[in-house]
């Protein structure tokens, strides 16, 4: 079952109410305004904050897509597993490392 | 040993009495709420009883405990109540399968607890050396160690001292992380419950916090960060459940006797209480009573910090408006919020940290320490929530309040990280959320689990293969002193360190039950320190691991002829005929 406004309704203490529609366009705005903010400080060599909030900003903006709202968990699982791919491919060596020391 | 056990379970026994009879004033009637009330009562309670007999010269297992069951039956004769009971769910809240996973945490935790002794390095150097000289004396006592930290504020050692002064011995001392452990779970469970998640997911989601790396490498260490994180989950969790101003105050009041950390978490704290405070709290309690729990929490908050401006004219001491400096000057711990720290410390956390990159070592040393499930699962899902719904981004945002806060306040160090053990809480119930209707998110939910449980087996202080080392000690004498090389026959040593404001292993001297006298020689010339230590008729010192040479004085020693041999970091020093 996705995660859809219904079941949030349900989840979240607070119901849903009319606000849900104005709450929406200022994600839609706060994300654009991160991804242009972001990219125009963005330096050579800068801090990876930025590009992580772009990351961010362009997930929340994908989630806004008629088609992806309709698949969010597919959307979300697929940069769920990129994360996890990222960190595993990250972390593994160590915790090997650690394991293996004589 | 007969006799500790028992003043160890009456003292426990009447803590529990006090706590249920104390949080019944303030149920909610919420069983999720009223337990998280209880354990939070029973931890201030332990706090307050261990500084009474400390400040009292009573801190030994009959003095605790007598005073644990005074408090314990003034409470009840005050109430004229017998204290209820009624705090127990029904067992089909919970599928069988969330409570054996649950139940495996908590198991491994008190095995670790069983077969690890003390080994951090800031730990064995000032956290523990303090409790080693108060269970010795029976008292509070100005002398804890020659670390600079030794005086930072100690509200997470006397949970410690708690777990020490009955039987004698450390074998017990984790039990703290434990205790905190069940505290940030049951905070997280209802935090969880709160966003609407059954009950189910929410046991989960404080299972899944348990495994965060950062969370079960420092339950065994004997530090205090994790306590921290513990606190600030549940006092979010208090206030979401709408509990009485008093024991929001009262959690906050524990959070800052630990460590001064917790004040960044302050702001968050307040947000999101700021976010409720429409929220309905019609539990009055009688005035006297109101006072009684705030004098309380005044006492508790600010017990460490009056110490030091008495000891030392300073609350913060060694910390001052310019921060604190080691031994070659160079800052290692800030003072203040700045801007330039925030911006480097979330640089650094997304830059490198949150991949884990290095093993999970309880200092989080380069690391963040947060885990594959709150990065991968948490952090989107926390995203897809925050958009979503306004209770959910109130609370996420909360939590992203303290996070900035603390790392505006602290240092832009290796080991930041561990000052915000908290956040990976929100990232917990954000995965619960994210994966609890799918079936193959479910399955990335559970591996990640698994994981995480396999690679916290142990911290990543403690290799694989040292393991057996500590199993194989018989428990009166496990201590990490048997593998470092820093076990010693007498009844009395003293310790020698390089730089005097520099850390070392101090604690593992003591021995495990606390049998050995240690002392720290100030003398600078051979024949003072030879003079020094033979009139406290202790005739070895022992030079810590943290010195790059032996320290110049035992050099001088060996010269004029003072030691009689050397065996590895330990100087047998000629005795002096009476």
């Amino acid at each position: 079952m996705p995660l859809t406004d219904e079941i949030l309704a349900k989840a979240i203490d607070e119901p849903r109410n009319e606000s849900a529609g104005s709450r929406r366009k200022w994600w839609w705005m706060l994300s654009w305004v991160l991804v242009i903010v972001c990219r125009a400080t963005s330096e050579r060599n800068g801090a990876l904050w930025r590009d992580w909030i772009t990351i961010v900003a362009v997930f929340g903006l994908i989630l806004e897509l008629p088609i992806v709202s309709r698949k969010v968990h597919e959307t979300v699982g697929v940069f769920a597993v990129y994360l996890l791919a990222l960190y595993m491919f990250k972390n593994l060596p160590g915790i090997l490392t650690w394991a293996r020391v004589p | 040993m007969i006799f500790g056990v028992a003043c160890l379970l009456l003292a426990n026994l009447s803590s529990v009495a006090v706590s249920l009879q104390l949080s019944s004033r303030l149920r909610t009637g919420d069983t999720p709420s009223d337990v998280l009330s209880v354990l939070t009562i029973r931890i201030v309670f332990i706090a307050l009883v261990i500084i009474a007999a400390g400040i009292g010269g009573f801190l030994s297992p009959s003095g605790v405990a007598t005073l644990s069951v005074v408090a314990a039956v003034i409470t009840m004769g005050l109430a004229r109540t017998t204290p209820s009971i009624a705090l127990i769910w029904k067992r089909s809240e919970w599928s069988w399968a969330a409570i054996l996973v649950a139940l495996f945490i908590l198991i491994r935790a008190i095995l670790q607890v069983w077969f690890l002794s003390p080994y951090n390095g800031d730990a064995v150097s000032y956290h523990l050396t303090k409790i080693a000289e108060w269970i010795r004396a029976g008292a509070f006592t100005r002398q804890m160690g020659v670390d600079t930290h030794a005086s930072f504020p100690a509200g997470y050692e006397l949970i410690e001292t708690w777990w020490v002064v009955f039987l004698h011995h450390d074998v017990l001392i984790e039990m703290a992380g434990v205790e905190l452990m069940l505290l940030a779970c049951a905070g997280l469970y209802l935090l969880a419950k709160n966003t609407g998640l059954d009950s189910d997911w929410s046991l989960l989601a404080a299972a899944s916090f348990a495994l965060v790396p950062g969370i079960a490498t420092q339950l065994v260490s004997g530090l205090n960060d994790m306590a921290i994180a513990a606190v600030g989950i549940a006092t979010f969790a208090l206030i979401s459940s709408g509990a009485h101003l008093c024991l929001i105050v009262l959690a906050a009041s524990l959070g800052i006797a630990i460590k001064p950390t917790f004040m960044g978490l302050l702001p968050g704290i307040a947000l999101f209480w700021w976010f409720r405070r429409r929220q309905p709290r019609e539990r009055h309690i009688p005035r006297p009573e109101l006072i009684g729990f705030m004098v309380v929490a005044a006492c508790l908050g600010s017990f460490f910090y009056v110490r030091n401006a008495i000891w030392f004219n300073n609350p913060f001491h060694p910390v001052g408006m310019h921060g604190h400096a080691d031994a070659s000057g160079q800052q290692v711990i800030r003072f203040g919020p700045s801007i330039s720290p925030m911006l480097a410390n979330i640089s650094g956390l997304s830059e490198s940290a949150i991949y884990d990159g290095t093993p999970f070592t309880s200092l989080l040393f380069n690391i963040a320490g947060w885990g594959p499930l709150a990065v991968a699962l948490g952090a989107p899902a926390v995203v897809l929530l925050a958009r979503q719904s306004d209770s959910f981004a109130k609370l996420a945002l909360s939590f992203l309040a303290s996070l900035l806060s603390v790392f505006a306040l602290v240092r832009h160090d290796y080991w930041y990280l561990r000052f915000v053990l908290f956040f990976p809480a929100i990232l917990c119930i954000g995965a619960c959320w994210l994966v609890k209707d799918n079936i193959g998110l479910k399955v990335l939910f559970f591996a990640c689990m698994g994981y995480q449980f396999l690679v916290t087996m142990l911290p990543g202080d403690i290799p694989p293969f040292l393991f057996p080392k500590f199993v194989e000690q018989p428990w009166r004498n496990r201590s990490y002193a048997n593998i470092a090389d820093g076990w010693h026959q007498e009844d009395a040593v003293a310790y020698c360190v390089e730089e005097r404001i520099n850390r070392g292993e101090s604690y593992v001297l003591y021995k495990p039950d606390f049998s050995s006298r240690v002392m720290y020689p100030t003398s600078e010339s051979a024949s003072a320190f030879y003079r020094e230590i033979s009139d406290q008729n202790i005739y070895l010192v022992y030079w810590s691991v943290q010195s790059l040479h032996r320290p110049r004085v035992l050099e001088d020693c060996l010269k004029e002829g003072f030691v009689d041999h050397v065996e590895g970091r330990f100087l047998y020093f000629k005795r002096k005929s009476p």
